[in-house]
C-alpha cells in the first residue's frame, strides 16, 4: 500500500481516487443533508430566539417547563440505568451462551427498534394498568405504574434496552477465548476473570449503549405519552410539552424547549464521540 | 506499444514518492521496476496506468501524451497484488468482464466473448475452473485468473504490481517462470513491479532500479549485476542470502594511480561470496588475509564457509563448489588464506574501481 | 447495530452449568416480561371482542385510508433514502476529502434528536409562519398538515439507516475490485452496477428493511406535522393514537396488530439476512485458507 494519501487542499472538486462519481455523489449527499438537516436545524434555532434572548430564557425556565425537564431527565436516567443492568445481563447471555431458541431471543431484542412507538405505548399501558396482565399483580402491593413516573421509566426502558444490548454484545463476543484461557492458566478464578478482564473490556461499550439509551429516553414520545397520564408538573414529559405548546400556537415556546433538548442531545453526542475517540487512542497505544 | 516517461514527479503531501524519473520501454519488452518498499516503483506504475496523476512530467504511450486519458481508455491491463477478482462472479465471468463492458462498435458478440475467455483460460491452464468462484481457488490460481482477465481485452501494455508477493515461495517461482513463458508467447509490452531481486533478475529483459523515488540504474540483468554503479545497487542485487565479504579500509589499495581523489579509508570494497578465494598456502601473486574457519554450512550444492579474521568483528563468507570443498577437506578452526578474485571498491558512490587478483597491487 | 456488528456477535459458546442456567433463566424472564408480553397483549386486546369486531376495525374507511397513506409514504421515503445511502457511502468510502467527519455527524443527527423536535423543525421551515410558509400558501401548496410534510418528516427520521449500514461495510470491503473494473475499461455506472452492488446487496437490504420499518412506525415526528385530519393526513400509527384517545380500545389494538405484524415480519427478514451472510462469511473464511 502506498504512503497514506492526505486530503486535497484547494480543489474541492478534484478527488484523490481514480474512481468516477465523486462530484455527483458528494454533491447529492451535501445537497440532501443541507435540505433535510441543516436548513430545518437553523430554522428552529432562529425561531427559538425570535422574540429575543429574554423571551427564550423565560420560555425554557417557566415552572411547567422546568417540571417537564425534571420528569424527563430523572426518568431517562433511571431508565438508562435499568437498561444498563438488564441489557448487560442479556448481552452477556447472548454473547457467551448457546441454547435452543437463541436466534429467536436475539431477534426479539430488536423488537423495540422495529415496533412503532405508538403501539408500544398502548401495549405497555394495557399491560401495566390496573387489570392488565402485570398490573393486576402490582396493584395489591400499591405499586402503581400507569399514570406515574414509574410508567414513564418502564416505557423508556423498553425503547432503550436494545441500545445497551447491541452495544455490548459484539464486544463481549469478540473477546478472544485465548485471553480467558491465559488468565485461567495463570490461576485466575472465574470471578476474577469477570471482574478484571471482561467487565473492563465491555465497560466502554456499556457506557456508549447507556448513553444512547439515555438520549433515546429523553426524546421519546410515542411510547411514553399513553402510559404517563401527562399531568402537567407531575408526569408531563418535555416532548409532549412541545406538542402542547404547538397546539396552543406558542411556536416560540415550543421551539425554545426543542432547542434546549437539542442542546442536550448535542452534549450527549459530543460526550460520546469524545469518549470513543479517547478509547480508540488508548487501544491504538496498546496495539 | 512503447512507453515513454519524462521527468515524472509525484509527491503525497511532503513525501516525495517519485523524483524526476525518466524511462523508456520498447514494444514487447519485459521491464522490471525493482526496489525496496517506499522506492516509488508502485507509484510510477500507477502513474503509467493512469491511477495516479503525476505532479509534473509526461507519460507517452506510442508517442501520444496520455495525461488526459482515463485509465479505462489507455489500453492497459493491470494485475494487482491482491488479485482484486470480482468475488461474486465466476472465473468465466471475471475473465469476460472487460469484454462485456466494452461499448458500441468494439463490443464483441457473446460467441466471440466465450471463445476468447476459453482461449485465455486455456492459456493459464484453468479451463476446468470456469464455473467456480474465486474463493474456491488457491492464491496462485487466482493470480492466474487475474492475469487472464487483464489479457482478455488485448491490452497493449501489461502492468503488474508485485503480483506474486502475496504467494508462497514455491508458487512464486512457478508463476514467475510461467509469466516469462506467456510473455515470450504473446510479446505484450510488460512492466513488472517487484521488490524481489531474484524475480527481476530471472524474468526481465531490462531492470530499472528505484531507490527513494529516483532511478538508480537501468540495464539488462547481466549488465546491472556485473556492473552495479552504487553500493545500493550492489547491495540490493546479489544472492538471496545477501552475505558479502566486507573488507576494512586497510585492505583497500594504498598505492593507487591517478584517480583516487579521496584517501583510501573512505572507500569500501565489495566482494561476492563466490569471489572470495581460499587456499591453504599463501598465494604468490595476491594479497591475502589469514582467517580461521568459524562455521561450515555444507547443505546443498554450494558450501558456505564463515571465516573469522583477526581484528574483524564480522566474519567473511565464502561460497565454494562441493568438489572444491571436498578437495580442501576443511574443518572448524582450520587456518586459511583468504583473498578476493574480484574486488569492487566504491569511492563516494561514484567512482568504481575494480581490482583483480593478478596484476593490480592489492 | 449494523450488519457488520452482528457478525462479530456470533462468537462464543459455553457449556451450561448451574450458575449459568440461573442467569439464562433470569434473562429469559426479562425477555418475556419486557418483550414478549407487550407483543402478545396487542393481539389479545385486538381480538378481545372477537373476529368480527376486529375485521370491521381493520376495514374501516379511515383505517384503510391510513394504510394507504402509510404505504405511500414508505414508497417515497425508502427509495429516496436508499439513493442517499448509496451516494453518501460512495462519496465517503471511495474518496478522500475534508469535512468527512462533519458529514458523518450530520448523518447521525436524526438518531440523537427527539422525533417531536424533528417534526417541529419542518414546521419551522414549511409551516405558515415558517420560512417558506407565505410562498407556499401563495401557490396554494401545503406541506405542513399535508402529505408532503409527512414525507419530509419521515425522510428526516429514517435517512441515516441505509447510510449507516453501507458506510462501515463498504469501508471494510475496500475499493480494489472497483479499481480493477476501472482498469478493465468499465465506466462509472457500470462499475457500480456490476461490481459494487452485488457486493453490498445484503448490507443494502438490511439497511433498507430497517429504514422501511422505521418509516412505517414513525409517530412523534409525523404527529407534529400531520394535522391529524382523519382519512387524509393520518398514518397508521396516528390512527392508533386517535382510536385509543377516543376509548375505542379494541379498534386501536386491531390497527396496532397490523403494525405489529409488520414489525415481526421485519425482524424475520433481518434474521434471515443475518443467517445468510453468516453462512457466506464462514464459507469465505474457510476458502481463504487455501
Amino acid at each position: 500500500m502506498i504512503a497514506s494519501r492526505p486530503k486535497k487542499y484547494g480543489s474541492l472538486l478534484k478527488s484523490s481516487s481514480p474512481l468516477p462519481g465523486f462530484r455527483l455523489s458528494l454533491g447529492f449527499t451535501v445537497t440532501y443533508l443541507t435540505a433535510v438537516v441543516l436548513i430545518p436545524l437553523v430554522a428552529i434555532l432562529l425561531r427559538a430566539v425570535h422574540n429575543g434572548r429574554a423571551a427564550f430564557w423565560s420560555a425554557i425556565t417557566s415552572p411547567r417547563v422546568e417540571a417537564s425537564y425534571r420528569v424527563t431527565l430523572t426518568s431517562a436516567v433511571a431508565a438508562a440505568l435499568l437498561s444498563a443492568l438488564l441489557g448487560m445481563l442479556i448481552a452477556w447471555v447472548l454473547a457467551r451462551y448457546r441454547f435452543p431458541g437463541k436466534r429467536l431471543v436475539d431477534a426479539l431484542i430488536d423488537l423495540p427498534f422495529a415496533l412503532p412507538t405508538a403501539v408500544a405505548g398502548i401495549a405497555l399501558t394495557s399491560l401495566y394498568s390496573e387489570h392488565g396482565w402485570i398490573g393486576r399483580h402490582l396493584e395489591p402491593h400499591h405499586i402503581h405504574v400507569v399514570f406515574t413516573q414509574l410508567g414513564i421509566i418502564l416505557a423508556m426502558t423498553f425503547v432503550g434496552l436494545p441500545f445497551v444490548v447491541r452495544s455490548v454484545q459484539p464486544v463481549l463476543a469478540e473477546i478472544d477465548k485465548s485471553i480467558e484461557e491465559a488468565a485461567r492458566s495463570l490461576g485466575a478464578r472465574p470471578w476474577h476473570i469477570v471482574v478484571r478482564i471482561l467487565l473492563p473490556v465491555s465497560l466502554p461499550a456499556l457506557v456508549t449503549g447507556t448513553a444512547l439509551a439515555f438520549a433515546r429516553g429523553v426524546g421519546e414520545y410515542g411510547s411514553v405519552i399513553f402510559i404517563a397520564g401527562n399531568m402537567p408538573m407531575k408526569t408531563e414529559i418535555a416532548s409532549l410539552l412541545i406538542v402542547t405548546k404547538l397546539e396552543e400556537y406558542d411556536y416560540e415556546g415550543a421551539a425554545a424547549i426543542a432547542v434546549a433538548m437539542l442542546a442536550l442531545s448535542c452534549i450527549v453526542m459530543l460526550g460520546l464521540n469524545l469518549l470513543q475517540w479517547r478509547l480508540q487512542r488508548r487501544e491504538g497505544k496498546r496495539a | 506499444m512503447t512507453i515513454s516517461l519524462e521527468n515524472i514527479h509525484k509527491s503525497f503531501g511532503s513525501f516525495v514518492a517519485v523524483n524526476d524519473v525518466s524511462l523508456t520501454v520498447s514494444t514487447g519488452e519485459l521491464v522490471a521496476l525493482l526496489g525496496p518498499s517506499g522506492s516509488g516503483k508502485t507509484t510510477l506504475l500507477r502513474v503509467i496506468a493512469g491511477l495516479e496523476t503525476p505532479d509534473s512530467g509526461t507519460v507517452q504511450l506510442d508517442g501520444k501524451d496520455v495525461a488526459r486519458l482515463s485509465v479505462a481508455r489507455r489500453g492497459i491491463g493491470f494485475v494487482f497484488q491482491h488479485y482484486a477478482l470480482f468475488r461474486h462472479m465466476t472465473i468465466f465471468e471475471n475473465v469476460a468482464f472487460g469484454l462485456r463492458v466494452q461499448s458500441g462498435k468494439n463490443k464483441s458478440s457473446r460467441g466471440e466473448i466465450r471463445e476468447r475467455v476459453e482461449e485465455l483460460l486455456q492459456l493459464v491452464q484453468l479451463d476446468s475452473y470456469a464455473k467456480m468462484y474465486p474463493d474456491q481457488l488457491s492464491g496462485g490460481q487466482r493470480q492466474r485468473v487475474a492475469l487472464a482477465r487483464a489479457l482478455a481485452v488485448r491490452p497493449e501494455v501489461l502492468l503488474l504490481d508485485e503480483p506474486f508477493s502475496a504467494l508462497d515461495a514455491k508458487v512464486r517461482k512457478d508463476l514467475r517462470d510461467w509469466l516469462r513463458r506467456i510473455h515470450d508467447e504473446l510479446h505484450v509490452t510488460t512492466i513488472l513491479v517487484t521488490h524481489d531481486q531474484e524475480e527481476a533478475l530471472e524474468v526481465a529483459d531490462r531492470i530499472a532500479i528505484l531507490h527513494r523515488g529516483a532511478l538508480e540504474q537501468q540495464g539488462t540483468p547481466q549488465a546491472i549485476y556485473e556492473n552495479p554503479n552504487s553500493p545500493f545497487v550492489y547491495n540490493f542485487l546479489g544472492n538471496v542470502n545477501l552475505f558479502h565479504g566486507r573488507l576494512l579500509a586497510e585492505f583497500a589499495p594504498k598505492d593507487e594511480n591517478s584517480d583516487a581523489e579521496k584517501p583510501a579509508e573512505s572507500s569500501i570494497g565489495f566482494v561476492r561470496p563466490y569471489e572470495l578465494e581460499i587456499s591453504r598456502e599463501l598465494p604468490a601473486d595476491a594479497h591475502a588475509v589469514l582467517a580461521t574457519v568459524a562455521q561450515i554450512h555444507a547443505i546443498g550444492p554450494v558450501v558456505r564457509v564463515d571465516l573469522k579474521v583477526q581484528g574483524n568483528t564480522q566474519p567473511l563468507t565464502t561460497e565454494l563448489a562441493r568438489s572444491r570443498y571436498n578437495d580442501l577437506d576443511l574443518k572448524l578452526g582450520d587456518e586459511l588464506f583468504v583473498y578476493p578474485s574480484t574486488l569492487r571498491v566504491f569511492n563516494d558512490r561514484l567512482a568504481v574501481h575494480e581490482f583483480f587478483a593478478q596484476g593490480a597491487g592489492i | 447495530m449494523s450488519l457488520l456488528d452482528r457478525f462479530k456477535s456470533r462468537g462464543v459458546s459455553a457449556p451450561i452449568r448451574v450458575g449459568r442456567a440461573f442467569l439464562l433463566l433470569l434473562t429469559l424472564a426479562v425477555i418475556v416480561v419486557f418483550l414478549i408480553l407487550p407483543l402478545l397483549v396487542v393481539f389479545t386486546e385486538a381480538f378481545a371482542q372477537g373476529w368480527q369486531v376486529y375485521k370491521s376495525a381493520i376495514l374501516q374507511p379511515d383505517t384503510v385510508a391510513a394504510l394507504h397513506l402509510t404505504l405511500l409514504v414508505v414508497s417515497i421515503v425508502v427509495p429516496l433514502n436508499v439513493l442517499f445511502g448509496i451516494a453518501a457511502s460512495w462519496a465517503i468510502t471511495r474518496f478522500d476529502f475534508h469535512g468527512k467527519n462533519f458529514l458523518l455527524t450530520l448523518i447521525d443527527i436524526p438518531l440523537a434528536v427527539s422525533p417531536v423536535v424533528a417534526g417541529m423543525m419542518y414546521v419551522e421551515v414549511f409551516g405558515l409562519h415558517g420560512w417558506f410558509g407565505e410562498w407556499l400558501s401563495l401557490h396554494n401548496w401545503h406541506v405542513i398538515y399535508a402529505v408532503p410534510g409527512i414525507v419530509l418528516a419521515t425522510v428526516f427520521v429514517t435517512f441515516p439507516f441505509v447510510a449507516r449500514e453501507l458506510i462501515p461495510f463498504m469501508q471494510a470491503q475496500g475499493s480494489d475490485e472497483e479499481i480493477a473494473a476501472l482498469a478493465l475499461g468499465a465506466r462509472g455506472f457500470s462499475i457500480f452496477w456490476r461490481v459494487t452492488l452485488p457486493n453490498i446487496k445484503w448490507a443494502l437490504l438490511y439497511g433498507t428493511i430497517l429504514a422501511a420499518a422505521r418509516s412505517v412506525g414513525e409517530f412523534g415526528a409525523v404527529s407534529v406535522v400531520s394535522g391529524h385530519v382523519r382519512g387524509r393526513t393520518t398514518t397508521l400509527p396516528l390512527q392508533v393514537e386517535m382510536l385509543y384517545n377516543e376509548y375505542s380500545f379494541t379498534e386501536a389494538f386491531a390497527v396496532a396488530s397490523l403494525l405489529t405484524l409488520a414489525a415481526v415480519f421485519t425482524l424475520a427478514i433481518k434474521t434471515l439476512i443475518e443467517i445468510t451472510t453468516e453462512r457466506r462469511a464462514d464459507r469465505d473464511a474457510s476458502g481463504e485458507n487455501r
